[in-house]
């Protein structure tokens, strides 16, 4: 125990767990975090089971790293017990724990110039005569600068233990909504089992990577299965809900109009409780938020198609035209389709699905992918089923003046022209609880205010011997270099003399 | 009002001041120090009118990119170094925060310097605190390296007649190593990062400026200089002797200096971070690589005070504990932006 004890209270033992802190933050970002396991060994075949077996594919929640934070935890109580006990012997009783010896051994003392004036005791707030004769006179100032080792110290546990509370009840997640959708915010237990949930889950792909039959692999399931159902059950009877109003955008403009940039993402939401409804609120990033056991933020934006407009042609050569009846002069009709959305219109044999719409169309590395969010190459995949519900054809809609890409595509005997689209907002609120921030803001105040006083403030005792032999010492010393004090013992040793008498000779 | 040439009017203040006080150790010339310290007052004060205009044309204050993030640390350097030695003249502190400033300069003159309005996460009070605090105590800092820079150059040219122990050599060999391999891990480091931004097309012409600009001349530089030193080595002896505090004032300065930073650091850009990370993404901490790495730098230094407290490690270990600080602040500022994306990634 004594061990122990003496390793937690070595301020080497802190010095190397600090140095180990630094080297597993270091890794942590070295080390890319929270992939799947078998993406660790794809990228790094000879220490990939290395990095999963340590923990390090999630560093700040391994168990390394975990120990390191609990004992330098531990190291910092030690720590602070330790220096209150000093601290205190320098509070409370420094001139009666003082010895002359101690005093007359700091290098900047030197002995008072002159004959001292009758009342020179009146300088010293504490004066004290040791067994052997000495006057032992005491002046402190910047005492407070003696506690701020200890609120460092404090501030930095409480930091700690804040943050703890946090990983263990404190929740976040995102939720999204466009312009006039209510969204249910499930309640903190739920929100909780969702997280619970995912680390599981990630945990399970983990073990599933390496040993397919392992038998943990069926608890966890059940586990997982049974967090859902919290969760669902949670959606099904929210907290309360969020009602998206309205989602806009403030742009920068340049003097001739030009948009520059974006200036503000804004949502405008209601909050309804039961039959309560909240007055409209506006949260805009670095605006948030809060209401019931979450603050809201405004974290994502996205730019999105819902609803696409086109003009339908009939081409009666296409593979698919065969055997249907279709009256040529119908044509053309005008369709309007939302992603994802079947529909069958009147005129068509055929039920209809926008598969996919890409509003900035390229062909990368033989990859469709859309580079941006505006209608620059606005292109959607129309996907036609048979009244048994088998692909009948797939065909691309482009504007007209690209349409001669489509003619290499479609196998319908129609053709589709994009003609507009028009663009909805989706708003990403990120939705944070956490219990331990009171806890962390007052421990970050304390460790500024214990920073302040051990670093700005200075603290300084001034001493004077007075020798049953006449002889004298002065010293000023504190936690400032002496050179910071020469003026201050110059000042004391002329507030000392006595001016009536000329000083002896050297 | 064109701003980039006040800052290059501000530069040729720092390059004179360098010559002047280089010259002043050199040529043991007391007469020409306060004129150069007039010379890298005139450039600081250039600096700062100039941020001050773009401040004024840009409507928010100039920490918003990594054009202006350079520029005002390097000014932030150059007027620290003045404020440090103001009551202890420091000739070879102060040419080393001069050539630091050019340096940042220069590296900063990579970077686009058109003006842009801020974007919605930058839009908030607590960028002013944050940014400028945690750069004040980054100016500390570089005052700290440069400090521990000259306490190894110092050691090195300091020849005892005593008999040296192992912990001796050891020191020794570990001043020579940063007395020589940090001007060479700065040309490689900037050469690292010509070749990272070669690979890409939006900086096309900056490699080229930086190979030019910044590698070109600071290898012919080291160069020289190593050479004069080891010409001359009894001259800078003498010049050291009489230009440098002892080693251990120089520990004592370089204490100071930490002891000033670390707290503007810790408090501006770890715990206003924090705050402001709170109020814009809805938690105070997310292990993002900028966070993290403001903390590693928090947690070097934090050992350097440790360190300094336990009995015997002050001297040649400690002021090796501040360069790699300052090594570590520096990769925080640039590669975490360039060799670690995330949330951060505008500067």
């Amino acid at each position: 125990m004594r061990i122990i004890h003496k390793i937690f209270v070595s301020l080497k033992s802190a010095i190397i767990l600090i140095g180990i802190l630094t080297v597993l933050s270091v890794l942590g970002t070295l080390v890319p975090q929270n992939l799947d396991a078998v993406e660790y060994i794809r990228r790094y075949p000879r220490i990939g089971h290395m990095i999963l077996s340590l923990g390090f594919d999630d560093m700040y929640r391994s168990a390394p790293f975990r120990t390191c934070l609990w004992l330098l935890s531990i190291s910092t109580v030690t720590c602070i017990i330790t220096r209150w006990k000093s601290t205190y012997r320098k509070l409370s009783a420094r001139l009666e724990r003082a010895s002359a010896r101690e005093i007359s051994a700091y290098e900047s003392g030197r002995p008072v110039s002159g004959p001292m004036k009758q009342d020179w005791s009146r300088e010293f707030a504490a004066i004290r005569t040791d067994e052997d004769g000495v006057q032992i006179c005491l002046n402190t100032s910047g005492k407070i600068s003696l506690l701020g080792g200890m609120a460092i110290h404090i501030g930095l546990l409480m930091v700690l233990a804040g943050g703890l509370v946090g990983v263990y009840l404190g929740v976040e997640t995102v939720i999204r909504g466009s312009k006039g959708d209510t969204v249910p915010v499930a309640p903190l237990a739920a929100v909780r089992a969702a997280r619970d949930a995912d680390r599981i889950a990630r945990e399970a792909r983990n073990i599933k990577e390496f040993s397919p039959e392992d038998p943990r692999l069926n608890q966890m399931r059940e586990q997982i299965e049974a967090l859902h159902s919290v969760y669902k059950d949670g959606l099904a009877s929210p907290a309360f809900k969020i009602a998206f109003d309205e989602l806009w955008i403030e742009n920068y403009q340049a003097s001739d109009g030009r948009v520059i940039g974006v200036k503000s993402w804004n949502s405008r939401v209601r909050f309804i409780d039961g039959g309560h409804e909240s007055e409209p609120v506006q949260v805009m990033v670095n605006q948030p938020v809060s209401y019931g056991d979450y603050t809201f933020y405004q974290s994502s934006w996205n730019k999105f198609y819902r609803k696409v407009k086109m003009k339908v042609e009939f081409i009666g050569d296409a593979s698919a035209s065969t055997q249907l009846a279709i009256n040529k002069d119908d044509f053309p009709q005008t369709l309007e389709l939302n992603i994802k959305e079947p529909f069958k219109p009147e005129w068509s044999p055929f039920e209809f699905v926008m598969a996919d719409f890409m509003p900035d169309f390229r062909i990368i590395n033989d990859r469709f992918v859309s580079v941006s969010h505006e209608l620059n190459n606005p292109a959607a995949m129309i996907v036609a089923y048979d009244s048994a519900g088998v692909v009948a054809g797939r065909a691309w809609a482009f504007p007209p003046d690209r349409m001669s890409m489509a003619g290499h595509v479609t196998n319908m005997p129609f053709l589709f022209t994009f003609i507009s689209s028009d663009a909805e907002y989706e708003s990403g609120m990120q939705m944070a609880h956490d219990p331990g921030k009171p806890m962390v803001w007052l421990g970050c105040l304390l460790f500024t205010l214990g920073m302040i006083m051990s670093f700005y403030v200075p603290y300084r005792e001034s001493w004077l011997l007075v020798y049953p032999n006449g002889n004298t010492r002065l010293v000023i010393t504190g936690n400032r270099p002496s050179k910071v004090f020469a003026d201050d013992l110059q000042q004391l040793d002329q507030q000392l003399i006595n001016p009536d008498k000329e000083p002896p000779a050297a | 009002m064109n701003v980039t040439l006040i800052f290059v009017f501000s530069m040729i203040c720092y390059v004179f001041a360098f010559i002047g006080f280089s010259a002043n150790i050199s040529l043991n010339r007391e007469s020409l120090y306060m004129p150069s310290r007039s010379i890298a007052w005139a450039g600081v004060i250039a600096a700062l009118i100039a941020l001050a205009f773009r401040w004024y044309s840009a409507g928010h204050p100039p920490l918003s990119n990594m054009y202006e993030s350079l520029v005002t640390l390097s000014t932030f350097i150059a007027l620290a170094g003045l404020i440090f030695t103001r009551n202890q003249p420091l000739p070879m502190l102060e040419a080393g925060t001069c050539v630091g400033s050019v340096l940042m300069f220069g590296v900063a003159s990579l970077f686009t310097s058109d003006v842009k309005p801020l974007i919605p996460a930058l839009q908030s009070y607590w960028l002013h605190l944050h940014v400028s605090l945690a750069f004040i105590g980054e100016a500390l800092f570089a005052i700290a390296f440069i400090l521990s820079y000259l306490y190894c150059f110092r050691k090195i040219m300091t020849h005892t007649a005593e008999k040296s122990s192992f912990s001796d050599i050891f020191e020794k060999i570990a001043c020579y190593l940063i007395t020589i391999g940090m001007p060479l891990a700065f040309i490689a480091g900037m050469s690292l990062l010509a070749s990272h931004l070669s690979q890409h097309p939006s900086y096309a012409q900056s490699w080229i400026v930086l190979v030019w600009g910044v590698i070109i001349p600071a290898s012919v530089t080291t160069l020289i200089l190593m050479l004069l030193v080891w010409m001359y080595r009894g001259a800078v002896h003498k010049g050291v002797e009489k230009w440098l505090p002892d080693e251990d004032g120089l520990d004592k300065l370089i204490y100071r200096a930490i002891a000033l930073g670390y707290p503007l650091f810790t408090v501006g850009g770890l715990i206003f971070g924090m705050v402001w990370a709170n109020k814009a993404w809805g938690r105070y901490w997310g292990w993002d690589p900028k966070e993290t790495w403001a903390l590693i730098t928090f947690l070097v230094y934090s050992i350097y005070l440790h360190v300094r407290l336990a009995r015997g490690w002050n001297g040649t270990w400690t002021a090796c504990i501040s360069i790699v600080g300052f090594l570590v602040t520096m990769f925080t500022l640039f590669g975490v932006n360039f060799l670690i994306s995330g949330l951060h990634s505008y500067g």
